[in-house]
């Protein structure tokens, strides 16, 4: 059914305009109560979810009969006129039903006609619901609309009992009904007693016993026939008839028998709950009126004292049509219609778990009630074939409960998908919730090793500080203080710059020290004192400005001797400071020399320069005051020459130790070497000159003689002082 | 002239400058120290400017480009050092260097310090040796014996409680412990050394600032 958004009235499923007031209908579908899913009209089950799409039509136990017996919408007819017959018999049928008497009204009634009295019993309630709320139709409505397989499904809750017919034989059952067992007891007695199934007579009377009919009992049967049921019938009596009826309506499908009453397809689906009954076993059936006075009884309602169906006009052709119908109108029982959704067939396996466990959570407490503004309102356009009364009381305790964030079962509340709103259907993983206890189990005992390690490093733990020296009250780790320093500073400067002054005011007098001449320096001077103006000797100035106070200083005695020799001078250097200090000091001699200049990569620039030749220099003399300068230098002059390169050092103090083993005679590494002042003092006391290196030595010499009294005193006024008991 | 003059003055103060650490850390200190380090840098790419790059690189460029090409290309690759992104150019030449120097540092190590030390050390007690030493055969038997202990020094071996084992650690240990005394004295005389040099190097100073003094004041030293 499509109703009008306009003026709610429902038209036939597949009308594009309203039959009332012309406007166009939208497009129809029925939404999934369970997951909204939009499904087609006649779809009985979701395409998404498997969740019924229509209702179960049988109330539950227990609960009104206003509650299952909801309002049917009006079939959409055709607006007429009503004229003033059609005004009094709208004012009978606004009558209650259950007034209403058939046995009385229609004595000449046929079996199918008092079988449909007797249905309309049934649901006096239904109709008058109808009437009042949802009957928007001009055309009256009246109880002979509805069809015997919708009367059947009245107040199913109440059980009928017929008591002039036999109960069912076990083998004349179907195995589903067998199946239903006593729920479905009812029903069985009901399809026993030969009432018709969902449509069976309109089917009946449309496809058959009507078209059948001879055309001048047809349109006489047409002419007596009330004007609605024209309108649904025209089309195929308008082939049989010369000229149209305005009356009738549009080119309409009568052979269906949903065509000739619009049925909603949920209806159908609840119509075919109803019992289905064996063709052999269709009988003529008479007035149960046994059993509709023990309706009445049961209800203790007096029946009503005028009857609607009686002021209905029985036409000929509905006589003839009701004589013909003893053929079944389907052959397949369709599935009853339960209380309980159907386990077997119906319901999916979620559905029952949720049924399940949402029984067991109703015991507990209660659901609230149903409010309508909880629903969702549905959609324009698409129809809702679900009316919200027909949801059965199953389903009901299945919708998701909305109490404002009150659990109301345990478990955690679903917000998302087909379970959205249910409280505790997955039930959570236990061993999330368990105590993350570790229970180790230990499949051996440490053996005597581990132990013994074990207990050792106990011991050594649980044994206090190391040693610590103990310390006296106000004893620090200081550095020396300002004064100390400035003390010792003062007294080095004073040894020193004495010793430089002392000429100036004591003249030439003795020396602190005697020049000697070393091996080294002997050496060296033999064998500078070798070479002639022939010989052409690499210098090496591989120290820098920093330096140089010190190593010119042992350096100049050397270098003269050279240029007296008159070798041929070649500088070069690995360090770009050294062509600095090589300017300087060879400006001060007055030598003359080839500059090379810098030449970076040490190693790798000491071996290129001496491999560029095969003869090597005469000799090689390497000043410097660090030891790997001089070390790279003699290493390749030995690697690139051997013993033919005799190489001299000339360098600091510092350099002594450390060049001592390469000057060894036996190592032959180093020919001959000057060292520091001592050095150059004891190179300048061979050559029979005092020079500068001398002059420096005396104050050198003063330098470490006032160090050595400096570290005496201190020690001394340390010992008096009294700190050193402290300190014990 | 005037450099003359005022580079012996500037000299002077920077060399007081230095001396005043003496007083603690202070600003002078670090004002010499920061014209020194800068000066010496400065002058050292001065120098690598004209010895390398002019001396060598574009003589040779000029002269015979062939032999320079090779070295161009390796330092210009070297140069993308000094870029994050494509400092992986310049690993041909740091290999290139790191391997040649590596080879040639070790030909000579081994050719002109540890065979010729051996020799030395193994020919120590010769007659020759022991003639050309002042002590004769006391130096030689320092020679040796010195350097079979500082050698046993370094030896770390676990030790026996008892038994052969035990006399053969016992002599190791007291080997051991004579070369320990050697280093001691010859890291001793090391420090002596260095502080020979710096005080050396004080004395040079000091003569040069007080000669340039005397010798302003019309007095020679």
């Amino acid at each position: 059914m499509i109703h009008c958004p306009s003026c709610g009235t429902s038209n036939r499923k597949g009308s594009r305009f309203c039959n009332e007031c012309g406007e166009p209908l939208p497009s129809t579908g029925v939404r999934c109560p369970m997951c909204n899913t939009i499904n087609a009209v006649g779809n009985v089950y979701c395409q998404a979810c498997n969740a019924r799409l229509v209702p179960m039509s049988a109330p539950p136990e227990g609960e009104p009969e206003e509650a299952a017996s909801r309002p049917i919408k009006g079939v959409s007819l055709p607006t007429i006129p009503l004229d003033s017959g059609d005004r009094e018999r709208e004012k009978a049928l606004e009558e209650p039903p259950q007034e209403e008497s058939p046995h009385e009204d229609a004595p000449s009634a046929p079996s199918w006609l008092a079988e449909l009295r007797e249905s309309a019993e049934d649901i006096p309630e239904e109709t008058e619901e109808t009437e009042d709320t949802e009957l928007t139709s001009s055309e009256p409505f009246t109880t002979a609309d509805i069809p015997d397989w919708l009367s059947e499904m009245g107040p199913i809750g109440e059980p009928i009992e017929r008591t002039d017919v036999p109960p069912p034989e076990p083998g004349d059952l179907p195995d589903w009904i067998r199946e239903l067992g006593p729920v479905r007891e009812q029903d069985s007695v009901l399809s026993e007693e030969g009432h018709s199934p969902e449509g069976a007579a309109p089917e009946k009377l449309v496809d058959e016993d009507f078209g059948a009919t001879e055309p001048a009992t047809r349109e006489a049967a047409m002419d007596e026939a009330p004007d609605w049921l024209r309108d649904i019938l025209g089309p195929d009596t308008e082939a049989g008839r010369e000229q149209g009826s305005e009356d009738v309506g549009g080119p309409r499908g009568t052979s269906e028998d949903e065509s000739l009453i619009e049925i909603p397809e949920w209806l159908k689906e609840g119509g075919e709950g109803s019992p289905p009954q064996p063709p052999e076993t269709q009988p003529e059936a008479e007035p149960p009126t046994e059993g509709a006075s023990t309706d009445e009884e049961s209800t203790g309602e007096e029946p009503p004292a005028e009857t609607p169906l009686g002021a209905i006009a029985i036409p000929s052709w509905l006589e003839e049509a009701q004589t013909d119908a003893g053929k079944p109108p389907y052959e397949e029982p369709p599935p009853p219609f339960t209380e309980t959704p159907p386990e077997d067939v119906d319901t999916p396996d979620w559905l029952k778990e949720l049924m399940a466990s949402t029984a067991v959570e109703q015991e507990e407490e209660d659901v609230p009630p149903f409010e309508e503004e909880e629903l969702e309102v549905p959609e324009p356009g698409i129809e809702t074939a679900i009316e919200r009364a027909d949801i059965p009381s199953w389903l009901q305790e299945l919708r998701p409960e909305r109490t404002g964030g009150k659990p109301t079962a345990a478990g955690p509340l679903e917000t998302e998908g087909l379970l959205r709103g249910l409280r505790g259907v997955i039930p959570s993983a236990d061993a999330m919730r368990a105590p993350g206890v570790f229970e180790g189990v230990r499949t051996h005992e440490p053996d005597e090793a581990s132990l013994a390690r074990a207990e050792l490093f106990q011991s050594l733990l649980g044994e206090p500080a190391l040693r610590a020296r103990k310390r006296s009250v106000g004893e620090t780790t200081r550095t020396p203080s300002l004064v100390d320093r400035i003390l010792v500073a003062c007294i080095l400067v004073a040894a020193v710059v004495g010793m430089l002054l002392a000429p100036l005011v004591v003249g030439q007098g003795p020396h602190l020290t005697q020049p000697l001449a070393n091996a080294g320096a002997t050496r060296l001077y033999d064998l500078i004192q070798g070479l002639d103006n022939q010989d052409s000797v690499l210098v090496a100035f591989d120290y820098g400005p920093p330096a140089a106070a010190e190593l010119n200083a042992a350096a100049r005695p050397v270098m003269r001797h050279l240029l007296e020799r008159g070798v041929a001078l070649s500088i070069v250097s690995t360090r770009p400071g050294g062509s600095m200090v090589a300017d300087d000091l060879m400006a001060d001699i007055g030598a003359q020399y080839s500059l090379i200049g810098y030449r970076p990569g040490a190693a790798m620039a000491a071996s290129q320069l001496l491999g560029t030749t095969d003869e090597p220099p005469s000799m090689l003399v390497v000043l410097s005051g660090q030891p790997l300068p001089l070390l790279l230098w003699v290493e390749q002059a030995k690697a690139s020459y051997g013993d033919r390169l005799p190489v001299a050092a000339v360098g600091s103090a510092a350099l002594e130790p450390l060049a001592s083993p390469y000057l060894d005679a036996a190592a032959g590494q180093l020919t001959g070497a000057v060292f520091g002042y001592a050095g150059g003092s004891s190179y300048e006391a061979i050559q029979g000159a005092t020079g500068e290196a001398t002059r420096r030595l005396d104050a050198l010499a003063a330098g470490h003689l006032a160090i050595i009294l400096t570290m005496i005193g201190g020690a001394f006024v340390y010992a008096l002082s009294g700190r050193g008991e402290e300190t014990q | 002239m005037i450099i003359q003059i005022l580079g012996p003055i500037v000299g002077a103060l920077l060399g007081l400058f230095v001396l005043s650490y003496v007083l603690g850390d202070n600003p002078l200190y670090r004002l010499a120290l920061h014209i020194f380090a800068g000066a010496m840098i400065g002058y050292a790419g001065g120098i690598v400017v004209r010895d390398v790059l002019m001396g060598l690189a574009l003589t040779g460029l000029l002269s015979n480009p062939s032999s320079v090409v090779i070295p161009l290309v390796l330092g210009l690759l070297l140069l993308f050092k000094g870029l994050p992104q494509q400092a992986f150019v310049g690993n041909v030449s740091v290999g290139f260097l790191i391997g040649v120097g590596t080879a040639v540092a070790m030909g000579g190590a081994l050719l002109g310090t540890l065979v010729p030390q051996v020799q030395a050390t193994a020919g120590a007690l010769r007659s020759s040796s022991l003639a050309a030493q002042r002590f004769g055969l006391l130096d030689g038997l320092m020679v040796v014996v010195g350097t079979v202990c500082t050698l046993l020094t370094f030896t770390f071996t676990a030790s026996e409680p008892a038994g052969e084992g035990a006399l053969w650690q016992g002599i190791l240990g007291g080997a051991a412990t004579v070369g320990r005394l050697i280093l001691i004295v010859a890291f001793g005389i090391a420090f002596a050394g260095v502080l020979t040099a710096a005080l050396s190097v004080f004395v040079g100073q000091a003569h040069v600032f007080f000669g340039l003094a005397l010798r302003a004041l019309g007095l020679g030293l």
